[in-house]
């Protein structure tokens, strides 16, 4: 389980400076959660130089880079909490970064196997945009998956209750249903899309360690942390 | 900690917003008799296998469950008025 992300103070404020290049601004960003952030990519999965490593380089572009290279935090839309958002930057990276590393190790086979020394040109191109696509496909796929396992029936429940907030009591006399169907089989349905959820996440990348609340962050932090 | 409420909100949005077609999204509007289907539905006049047609459409048509929604909520009593 990640540790609680808390607010830090003044985010808005803190932001403002950041994207100005305060030097600061982004060490008082850096001491609020640096640990914190660490300790969420560890908890995931990362070793700890692979967390300290991305964390270096995720703050030297909290603030502009050279040749007017804008702030990360220019994409903070201010809707989730920074260190959600940063959170959710950092895995995205650290699972780019665990890709490319299995990428080299299967180059690494092939040259050996094929004796060709640069087979690189023999793979197709990897589109520019996949790494910052690469963990709100991984949670799409995952997801989509689950989704697909659950009795369509069943998902137009939930999406009575949960969107358009019908009461259980009102499904029991639409269906003829007693309450106690009603409740398991909503009950079944999230529970289906839970477990296999993980499931589909450790399938796809078995070193990735996230627990449900985290999914559920990260799938809530992308759809409101980014402008 | 998200409730169940909040969970499967930010998972469905998710997929509205970023997801593969997993419930189908034909944006037509419902024919006259399928609206018709729905009001019987919303009022617990359908055989079982009648709802499992509508659910079947509806699946395929997740934006139409809101008009089932609606036709759920136009049955509840006024407030202040006892059932």
């Amino acid at each position: 389980m990640s540790p609680p992300l808390g607010p830090l103070t003044d985010e808005t404020a803190l932001v403002s400076r950041c994207r100005r290049g305060n030097p600061e601004a982004l060490a008082e960003l850096r001491q609020g959660c640096h640990q914190t952030l660490v300790n969420i990519l560890l908890s995931r999965g990362a070793s700890r130089t692979e967390a300290e490593d991305l964390m270096a380089d995720l703050w030297g572009e909290c603030v502009p880079g050279p040749g007017d290279h804008p702030s990360l935090l220019e994409k903070f839309s201010g809707r989730c909490t920074l260190q959600g958002w940063i959170a959710t930057v950092a895995t995205n990276r650290w699972i780019d970064l665990k890709r490319r590393q299995e990428r080299r190790g299967e180059l690494a086979l092939l040259e050996h196997a094929i004796g060709e020394s640069n087979p690189v040109e023999r793979l197709p191109a990897v589109s520019l945009t996949t790494k910052d696509e690469a963990l709100v496909n991984l949670l799409r796929d995952s997801l989509g998956a689950a989704f697909a396992l659950v009795p369509s029936e069943s998902l137009v429940l939930l999406r009575l209750v949960y969107l358009h907030h019908l009461t259980q009591r009102e499904l029991v006399r639409m269906l003829g249903w007693s309450e106690s169907k009603v409740s398991r089989i909503l009950s079944q349905a999230m529970r289906t899309i839970e477990q296999h959820t993980l499931k589909e996440l450790k399938k796809r990348d078995a070193w990735l360690e996230l627990t449900w609340q985290d999914f559920v962050d990260l799938c809530e932090t992308h759809q409101i942390g980014f402008s | 900690m998200a409730n169940t409420t909040n969970t499967f909100t930010i998972l469905a949005g998710f997929l509205d917003r970023f997801g593969t077609e997993v419930e189908g999204r034909q944006l037509q509007e419902p024919t006259e008799e399928f609206a018709r289907k729905l009001v019987q539905f919303a009022r617990g006049e359908l055989s079982e296998r009648e709802r499992a047609q509508v659910m079947s459409l509806l699946s395929l048509n997740p934006d139409w469950i809101w008009r089932l929604a609606q036709e759920v909520k136009a049955l509840r009593p006024e407030p202040g008025v006892s059932s």
